[in-house]
């Protein structure tokens, strides 16, 4: 990487099939990078129903509860993972479930309104295109509770594409993919993997940067592709 | 057959719901529709190539667990189920429900759009 930086989010889909073989490739990789990467998992790793402890044996972030959802403070930050892939809703959008947002509530009841909130989960969090699965059904319980703070930063990945929206002081960002790049909301047939020429791949597949400068307003994300 | 059941689905649309009628009849697909809904399988599936599930088509009147090459749960393999459009349909209301231990979560909420998208899948010959 050209800049090191302090860690790596990793919205999830770490495999495609959750297979035993797909995990160790991904941990071989992963131990290239030489940074701590916090992780959500993705519904591709939780392929073969509704237990996500496989996964979360590789990838779970201390502490973890529940289905995998944990906490951290980094730079001033508090950042959430939170799990929406475990059982899905209607047309395969996520769920956050009652457990979750209850444990959720606990968690930011005694930061101060001015701490910088960073959120990240797999599905998008806000209803993007529920006919696609893209979105979270329970999505605004969370975003309810997170209200009060004057930063609200929220990622994701899934979609394969770069994909922002703005509620009231919450910013919805989501990451392009490493992998493939998927068709816009509601163009062409489905959400599958969309063909490009060659030499074009790498202009749609890419990573996001977060820089974060307390004070300043609100994080500066910076998408760059991989061409 | 099919004239029978479409005056079926519209005399249940035009008596009143309180007849039970439309409770008990499941709701005439529109295959039109049922493509757009469609899409909302295709994270997993498409017509045909196998990926996180098996191709689709021709999976109106097939029998379950059977498609060349994909792995599927012991519990749908052993299912003994056939794709009839009845079927389908208490399969995408609730997988699991169906046949525990499946390996598809997915599900539809709303008839209606079950049948739609079961009725475009019956025509994917």
């Amino acid at each position: 990487m050209p800049v090191q930086p302090a860690f790596v989010l990793h919205t999830g889909d770490v495999t495609h099939l959750a297979s035993p073989e797909q995990f160790d490739t991904a941990q071989a990789a992963f131990s290239e990078i030489g940074v701590p990467i916090h992780f959500v998992p993705g519904e591709h790793d939780i392929v073969d129903g509704t237990d996500p402890r496989p996964y979360l044996a590789r990838f779970g972030g201390p502490g973890a509860k529940g289905d995998g959802w944990y906490s951290f403070d980094a730079g001033g930050v508090h950042f959430i993972a939170l799990i929406n892939v475990v059982r899905l809703g209607d047309k395969g959008q996520g769920t956050l479930g009652p457990d979750q947002l209850a444990w959720l509530k606990d968690d930011v009841a005694g930061l101060r309104a001015s701490t910088p909130i960073v959120a990240f989960a797999h599905f998008p969090m806000w209803s993007l295109y529920p006919d696609w699965g893209w979105g979270t059904q329970d999505g605004a319980a969370a975003m309810a509770l997170l209200s009060r703070f004057g930063s609200v930063t929220v990622l994701n990945g899934h979609i394969h594409q770069i994909q922002q929206t703005i509620e009231g002081r919450t910013v919805f960002h989501t990451a392009r993919s490493t992998a493939y790049p998927q068709p816009a909301p509601g163009e062409g047939a489905g959400p599958g993997p969309l063909t490009l020429p060659p030499e074009q791949l790498r202009g749609a597949i890419g990573l996001t940067s977060a820089a974060i400068r307390t004070g300043h307003g609100p994080l500066a994300l910076t998408d760059q592709t991989l061409a | 057959m099919i004239c029978v059941r479409i005056l079926s689905a519209s005399l249940a649309a035009s008596l009143a719901v309180g007849a039970g009628r439309a409770l008990a009849d499941p709701p005439q697909g529109d295959p039109v529709r049922g493509k757009t809904l469609y899409s909302a399988c295709m994270g997993c599936h498409s017509l045909d190539e196998n990926d996180v599930g098996p191709k689709h088509r021709g999976v109106v009147g097939r029998r379950a667990g059977t498609v060349q090459g994909f792995n599927y749960s012991p519990a749908l393999k052993a299912s003994g189920l056939t794709w009839s459009e009845a079927n389908l349909d208490r399969w995408l209301t609730s997988p699991q429900a169906m046949v525990p231990g499946a390996r598809m979560f997915f599900s539809i909420s709303n008839a209606q759009n079950r049948a739609d998208i079961i009725a475009y899948l019956a025509q994917q010959r």
